[in-house]
């Protein structure tokens, strides 16, 4: 920056330069070209130069003035065997080939093919490029000639036109290649002319600086690293540089790598260590930004890292630290910039590598960079202040990068003037501490990167740099802008509740607003510094809690930073002023509390007409007593309110100590509790009553403080206050806390706050009752009868009845009950009635209910309804419930005894096969209540059968208690039953007499009567033996002395063979008789034979007959006697009468009453 | 920045689902006390590496739980490690430069058991602060045993 002014804030450490940042293009030079005067030149031009799309091959174009002298190349030296280079980089030579060393020079001409003067023209054309080749003092510059044609077309292949273009090559020295022609007219493909041109330039400036680079690489044979390590690394930067003038990026990142490595090579020492990191600085910025716009951006940081890791511990002398800092800062913002403009650019970053961390980096170097130099600030104040400046001018105009102004050029390893050599250090401090605004630039840096993080989400961080902003405000003084950014974080630090972190946080807010003066800060602030969870010293606490107190009646605070003393003025002034508020509200909720709340409702829900009552727990924390003046709480519904004001009035505390726990009066650490009493309003059951805000007013002093809760979640019920949400300030988290407060109520820990409560509706009265007869008789259907009686006001409707059996699971209720007539299954709801019941009115139902077994049994009948009314809510109208739980015992209505008989009934257990037998059931009444019998019958199984045709025997016999009856069954079998199987069942249907229930049912009886039941009892089992005789008796009913009768004997061969049989019959002396005595014979198979006897009567009265013997099979070696079958089946007695002297009226007894 | 002394400081925190400590432990093996500025200028560094900690697991590829060095600040490491639920983490912060990943994977793996049994207790409330000395001591004892 040569010839330009420069002012000494300029001068910045590690600053990249213009040139440097300077995006590198080939420099095409344009000549002959006219642009202010023809129309034709300027619209070529701003063609070129001008109306750049984004696609066109990247070039920088000049105009060029006929006396416009290009820097002439220096002799190149023919060795370097003596040559000691005096710097690495020098400062002019970027911005020369950047800007004045074109590698292309393109003449204009206007000249037509078939011009008429055209030799005398081309001659003014040759005459114009040895002009131009003059310009280029040993320059290897290309020249172009372009020829500005009229013709709309380039002639096609005309003998004239190739001759006159050779002729001209030849004579202007150029190549055929280096010769355009435009023809300007031809405005359709004019921009296709203009890009084929644009493309052959670039060629030829690309094969321009291809040769300096070959020209460069020449010189390396002649250098040796131990004399000419600078030029190594200059060279190779040069041919970056080079490289990346023909866009040849991959070259230049190996080339600027290769530079890079060289520069590392050289031995660094006091004397030349800045001037090492300056150009390692340019290196690296050249070869991060290239990998960035390669996409390469790992290499990149990669780059960077290897970079700040070498140079990091390189330490300057501790005079000149500030200037390492400096550096180092600059090297991380530089890095920051290009990776966000890669970013601008579409790279995506992410959350852990993103520019935030570079700009983050760099202002906390930016930090110790301020914290180096501020040992110097003393020191550099005797410096002479003019000789400064020179020397300050003279760095922003040295002649390498990164050299000392008093020391140009030296490369030896130690300063060649130490008494200079301080004088200098003297003047960069100096220049550090006058020009430089540390503070401004760390906030600028932290911005970036808060901005950096906001954008990459990492809200944390973002937060961080806030503070960090706001540290470096209160640093420099600048309260007002510290408080705006602590308020936009602390809000998320109180929540997150990071101690060590808050407790700084709000140090440093309460600092600055004391140190400002902001009344209304200070004030929130140092209430919330006051709470017991701040571990700070307890007198530092009681002098906070005083101070507030005096502020808020416009008295200045205590002195709270020992060392300043123009505060109390600025209070002064502030109270002068009147630039207070006069009303402080305190939001309780988010911040840290001196004073804990927990509301507490009795009870969750609260009955009809029942007193709610609310208790307030309060608990200071704060080092001193504090007095308030006024507490009152608001609910949702703010008819409340006016119950829970608490304001004691002043009057009350002259009464003595009685009051003394009613003033609003807090002691440290002291639980207090304040008790509401209130009534519900009759509109307001059926709905909850919540608190939504509580309010503390400290209204005694000109400036008047509220401390406001505020229940934020009312869904979420009971969080806002919970200790969970809240700053407990019981056992803290770590021990180190400082405050000596006594200790916690452990008590008040244990409460937990009730924020909401329910107001429960009236019940609606309505009655269900069950009446029942117990006990209930087993298979019978049970009727129960459901009263449901409604005395309340409104009427009742949607009654459902719900019977389940108790003690059984929902899924195996499958019994059914009877309702109105229809089976319904238990555990189902059903309708009970389509109408209302209207108030004062009943429903009754009769239910009936299955009993099946002996067991104990309950029912619970749930009867729900709705009340019918629209508008109320006092009273619950929705589905309400009645239960009643029926108990039922049944027992057996009957007591029931089988015996069996043979036909002459005698019991027996015998059966036979195709013998008749009876059946005899004695029933016995057991029920209490008179039973009517209805009939009784028998199911027979297979095979047994009635003897006689069956008729269904109906009895209709009344029974009482212990009554007892009979039935007989004549009934025999057909095969023969080895096992014991049952007979059947006897089926019993009856009823309960209508006489007894008479009066209780009388209009269900009408319509089914008295339920009928059946009982079935299973019948005995028996067991059917074969037999082989069946002996028949014939016998009149009764004899009569000395009156002959027949005696019959049918004997029945059962067996399927010959039956021979030996019967006999023995002498009585009750009877003479006639027949066959003692006969042996055969029956046949299945048939029967008939023996006659004549019995002729002696003597009368029950007399035993002759006793018949019959032995089967008598002749064989098992014969068998046959006495016990015969036992069973033949008579062996028989009444005899006297004989009839005088006739009298006989009454036959009855059937043949035949006992043994 | 060079480290004054033999020994190490370690930061260690527990932190629940809302981003709040629920445990702190503070260890060093070094003779001197720390400074109150330092602890600060930890929980900072803790809390915002916060943010890198929610980026590694959220990561799709990443199961494990321990999450080894997230992040870096000046001479401090931060090592961390997510509980199966990933709602509560542990930090540590440590300046010790020569310390066994092994070490304090164990270290963490430690913490876990312990921290996972207490929490079976029946009154603990989660993600509230522990305020358990038998806690804490065995926290303390796991310290001793793993970082030197």
């Amino acid at each position: 920056m040569l010839g330009t002014t420069v002012v000494p804030a300029d001068y910045e450490i590690g600053k990249i330069p213009d040139e440097l940042s300077h995006h590198p293009l080939p420099l095409i030079y344009f000549a002959g070209l006219n642009i202010n005067s023809n129309q034709t030149h300027h619209y070529v031009w701003e063609t070129f130069a001008n109306k750049r799309a984004p696609d066109r091959t990247p070039m920088q174009y000049r105009l060029m003035d006929n006396d416009c002298m290009i820097p002439p190349s220096k002799q190149k030296k023919s060795t370097y065997d003596w040559y000691v280079p005096k710097g690495i980089l020098k400062t002019n030579w970027l911005i020369k080939h950047l800007h004045e060393v074109p590698s292309v020079a393109v003449l204009c001409v206007e000249l037509d093919w078939d011009d008429v003067n055209f030799n005398t023209r081309k001659q003014e054309c040759v005459n114009q490029v040895e002009a131009l080749r003059g310009q280029f003092i040993n320059r290897s510059c290309r020249i172009a000639l372009v020829l500005l044609q009229k013709s709309l077309t380039i002639p096609i292949e005309d003998a004239m036109t190739t001759e006159r273009a050779s002729n001209l090559c030849e004579a202007c020295d150029i190549n055929a290649t280096s010769l355009f022609v435009l023809p300007y007219q031809d405005s359709q493909h004019f921009l296709g002319y203009i890009y084929r041109m644009e493309a052959a330039f670039f060629e030829l400036s690309s094969s321009y600086y291809q040769q300096e680079m070959k020209f460069i690489r020449s010189h390396r044979d002649q250098l040796n690293k131990t004399n000419h390590g600078l030029l190594f690394v200059r060279h190779q930067f040069k041919l970056g540089f080079f490289s990346e003038m023909r866009q040849d990026f991959q070259g230049a990142i190996k080339n600027y790598k290769q530079a890079y490595a060289n520069l590392m090579e050289i031995r660094s020492s006091l004397t030349n260590i800045y001037e090492i990191m300056v150009i390692a600085g340019f290196i690296n910025y050249k070869v991060c930004r290239l990998l960035f716009n390669q996409n390469d951006p790992r290499e990149a940081i990669a780059h960077f890292q290897k970079h700040i890791n070498i140079f990091k511990s390189k330490d300057e002398t501790p005079e000149l630290e500030f200037e390492h800092f400096a550096w180092l800062s600059k090297q991380f913002s530089i890095f920051g910039d290009l990776f966000d403009a890669a970013i601008a650019s579409g790279l995506v970053p992410g959350q852990i590598q993103h520019p935030g961390y570079y700009y983050y980096e760099s202002a906390l170097l930016a930090i110790k960079r301020q914290a180096a130099i501020e040992p110097f600030r003393e020191r550099v104040q005797f410096i002479n202040k003019d000789t400064a400046l020179v020397l300050i001018e003279e760095a922003l105009r040295i002649e390498f990068y990164g050299q000392r102004p008093w020391r140009p050029g030296c490369q030896s390893l130690n300063p060649l003037d130490p008494e200079k050599e301080r004088e200098g250090i003297k003047v960069l401090q100096y220049h550090e501490l006058v020009y430089i605004n540390h503070s401004t630039l760390i906030i600028n840096l932290l911005k970036d990167a808060m901005n950096q993080f906001k954008r990459n989400k990492c809200p944390r961080m973002m937060r961080f740099m806030t503070v960090l902003i706001a540290q470096q405000y209160y640093d420099v003084n600048d309260y007002p802008n510290c408080l705006t950014h602590l308020n936009q974080v602390l809000p998320f630090y109180r929540t997150e509740k990071w101690k060590q972190i808050l407790v700084s946080i709000l140090t440093t807010a309460f600092n600055a607003a004391y140190s400002s003066a902001n009344l209304t800060e200070f004030v929130k602030l140092g209430f919330e510094f006051l709470s017991s969870w701040i571990p700070a010293e307890l007198e530092f606490k009681k002098s906070i809690q005083e101070s507030i107190l005096k502020v808020l009646s416009l008295q200045s605070p205590l002195n709270l930073k020992n060392s300043e003393e123009n505060i109390d003025e600025a209070w002064q002034k502030m109270f002068i002023e009147g630039t207070y508020d006069t009303q402080i509200t305190i939001k309780m909720n988010p911040i840290v509390p001196f004073i804990e709340i927990k509301p507490v409702f009795s009870q969750k829900a609260y009955k009809w007409q029942e007193n709610v009552h609310l208790k307030l727990y309060m608990l200071l924390n704060a080092p001193m007593p504090m007095n308030f003046d006024k507490l009152s709480l608001t609910f949702d519904k703010s008819y409340y309110n006016q119950f829970c004001n608490y304001c004691p009035s002043p009057k009350s505390s002259i009464d003595g100590d009685t009051n003394d726990n009613a003033l609003l009066h807090f002691e440290p650490m002291v639980m207090k509790c304040f008790e509401f009493n209130f009534e519900a309003r009759i509109e307001d059951y059926g709905k909850q009553l919540e608190i939504t805000e509580i309010t503390l007013f400290m209204n005694d002093n000109p400036i008047k403080v509220t401390f406001n809760w505020i229940n934020e979640n009312p869904s979420d019920n009971n969080k806002c206050f919970s200790h969970n949400s809240c700053f407990s300030s019981s056992p803290s988290l770590t021990s180190s806390s400082t405050s000596s407060i006594s200790s916690y109520p452990p008590k008040f820990y244990h409460i937990t706050p009730t924020l909401t409560t329910f107001l429960e509706p009236r019940k609606p009265i309505v009655d269900l009752s069950l009446v029942n007869a117990s006990p209930a008789l087993l298979h019978e259907m049970y009727p129960i009868k459901i009263v449901i009686e409604n005395k309340d006001e409104y009427s009742i409707k949607d009654i459902s009845l719900t019977i389940v059996k108790m003690e059984e699971a929902a899924e195996t209720q499958t019994v059914s009950f009877i309702l109105d007539g229809f089976p319904l299954a238990l555990g189902t709801a059903q309708k009970l009635t389509e109408s209302m019941i209207d108030p004062g009115t009943s429903l009754i139902k009769i239910v009936y209910l299955p009993i099946s077994d002996l067991n104990s049994q309950r029912f619970m009948f749930s009867v729900l309804f709705s009340v019918n009314s629209a508008e109320s809510t006092a009273i619950s109208s929705g589905p309400n419930l009645l239960k009643e739980i029926v108990s039922i015992q049944a027992i057996n209505p009957f007591n029931i005894s089988f015996t069996t008989c043979t036909p002459l009934n005698t019991p027996s257990r015998v059966i036979r096969l195709m013998e008749p037998f009876v059946l005899k059931a004695d029933i016995t009444c057991l029920s209490p209540l008179p039973l009517e019998l209805i009939d009784c019958n028998v199911e027979l199984n297979q095979n047994i059968f009635h003897t006689l045709p069956y008729i269904p025997t109906t009895l209709n016999k009344l029974l009482r208690s212990d009554d007892r009856t009979e039935c007989h069954f004549a009934l025999y079998s057909e095969s023969q039953i080895t096992q014991e199987t049952g007979l059947g069942v006897l089926v019993i249907r009856w009823k309960k007499s209508t006489t007894s229930n008479h009066n209780s049912n009388t209009e269900s009886t009408e319509e089914d009567g008295c339920q009928i039941n059946k009982i079935k009892f299973t019948l005995p089992a028996i067991t059917v033996q074969n037999s082989y005789l069946y002996v028949e008796t014939k016998l009149p009913e009764f004899g009569t002395t000395r009156e002959s009768l027949l005696l019959t004997y049918n004997l029945a061969n059962r067996t399927d063979d010959l039956l021979p049989l030996s019967l006999s019959l023995d002498k009585s002396d009750n009877f003479m008789f006639a027949g066959n005595c003692s006969v042996k014979f055969s029956i046949p198979a299945k048939s029967q034979s008939t023996q006659l006897f004549v019995l002729y009567p002696l003597v009368c009265g029950h007399v035993s007959l002759p006793k018949l013997k019959i032995i089967l099979y008598p002749d064989t070696e098992n014969p068998i006697d046959m006495d016990n079958v015969l036992e069973d089946i033949v008579p062996s007695y028989l009444l005899v009468m006297p004989q009839r002297k005088i006739y009298t009226p006989f009454e036959p007894i009855g059937n043949a009453v035949l006992t043994k | 920045m060079s480290l004054i002394g033999q020994g190490s400081n370690y930061y260690f925190v527990i932190v629940g689902k809302s981003d709040n400590p629920i445990f702190e432990l503070e260890y060093t093996t070094k003779s001197t006390e720390k400074s109150s500025e330092n602890r600060n200028l930890s929980q900072f560094i803790a809390h915002s590496s916060l943010d890198l900690i929610d980026e590694s697991s959220f990561s799709a590829n990443n199961s494990n739980m321990y999450l080894k060095v997230i992040d870096k600040f000046n001479e401090y490491y931060v090592t961390a490690f997510v509980c199966a639920s990933s709602t509560v983490k542990f930090l540590l912060l440590h300046d010790a430069n020569k310390i066994e990943d092994a070490s304090l994977r164990a270290f963490f793996t430690d913490i876990y058991e312990i921290y996972c049994k207490f929490t079976l207790n029946t009154f603990y409330e989660l993600h509230t602060p522990i305020r358990s000395s038998v806690f804490e001591k065995k926290a303390l004892a796991l310290a001793k045993k793993y970082l030197p």
